[in-house]
């Protein structure tokens, strides 16, 4: 007889540690916090708590400061190429960063001048859209993990 | 409705992932290795990987775990193996200070690990247990005492480990 049983599977929240090295913030750990055994009620909490999250940093002072230069540069980011985000950008009808000098790309830095701007554009309806350009830039996450014994 | 469940994962600290590189993209996906309804089951798998043969007071030892704690993560990036060299150079674990390449000098530490050998019934120590011949006596001491040493006496000798590579994380679970 073929055995239909098979593990239950939990979804883990977790926060992530976000921690200042005297240059940036780095990723220096996480946290599991609650688990679901549905995952569509994990998601709800992940993005609630996600939302606020952004909404305590953005207040705490670095949304007008420069994300990328909080953060270690653009590619600790985001996972985007420097043509997938300005297109992106574009798309969202958001301003492009200034064009950079033959060599250079954003990777290295993004000016305060645009980051700026863009936020000055980046109405309430954007911001969900504008943060999702920053994949590498989370609070929380899901990790689903089998329950044992 | 919730109820308790209980996360074995690796600490923070061994994940080399975030010494190195400290960027999200290359974070260990899924460090959380199993769950678990109650803490003894948790705590139970946990002392069921301890390598019980080897020696935790020597890089051997110490080379063992890691591969044990690789075996369970695979595919994901790791140190670059170390020459035999580089693991001859490395300090061996020292109890309740970790694997510092310079010992504390403290000896309130030794103090309380020849108690904790006396009351795990197992033969006593050299004394007084010091910075400086630790890296010899503790290894020795294993050695002799090891063919007697039954697995329980075994994993509390692991558990000296400080932190212990895994921990137990205690979360409420919603349904």
């Amino acid at each position: 007889m073929v055995s239909t049983m098979t593990a239950e599977v939990v979804y883990i929240v977790q926060e992530f540690q976000w921690e200042y090295n005297d240059e940036w913030f780095d990723l220096e750990g996480d946290t599991p916090i609650r688990a679901f055994v549905d995952r569509d009620m994990a998601e709800a909490y992940q993005q609630r708590r996600e939302a606020e999250a952004r909404a305590s940093f953005a207040q705490s002072g670095p949304r007008r400061a420069n994300f990328p230069s909080f953060f270690g540069g653009f590619p600790r980011m985001s996972t985007l190429s420097e043509a997938a985000f300005q297109g992106r950008l574009q798309a969202l009808g958001l301003p492009l960063p200034p064009e950079m000098p033959d060599g250079d790309d954003i990777a290295m830095d993004l000016s305060d001048d645009w980051w700026e701007a863009v936020w000055a554009a980046v109405t309430p309806d954007l911001e969900e859209a504008f943060w999702g350009l920053f994949d590498r830039l989370r609070f929380y996450e899901i990790v689903a993990v089998e329950v044992q014994g | 409705m919730s109820a308790p469940l209980f996360l074995v994962r690796l600490r923070n600290a061994y994940r080399w992932h975030y010494d190195e590189v400290k960027d999200m993209s290359s974070r260990v996906a899924a460090p959380i290795e199993q769950a678990f309804r109650t803490r003894t089951a948790a705590q139970a798998y946990i002392e069921g990987r301890y390598p019980l043969d080897c020696s935790p007071f020597d890089s051997q030892g110490w080379h063992t775990w890691q591969g044990v704690m690789e075996f369970s993560h695979p595919g994901e990036d790791h140190q670059e193996e170390e020459t035999p060299e580089e693991k001859e150079e490395e300090a061996p674990y020292v109890p309740g200070k970790g694997y510092e390449v310079v010992p504390d000098e403290s000896a309130i530490v030794y103090e309380e690990f020849t108690e904790r050998v006396l009351s795990l019934g197992l033969p006593p120590v050299e004394t007084p247990l010091t910075d400086a011949n630790v890296r010899t006596v503790l290894p020795a001491w294993w050695r002799r005492a090891q063919p007697q040493m039954t697995e329980a006496q075994r994993v509390a000798l692991w558990q000296y480990l400080d932190p212990e590579p895994y921990e137990i994380v205690e979360v409420e679970a919603y349904q």
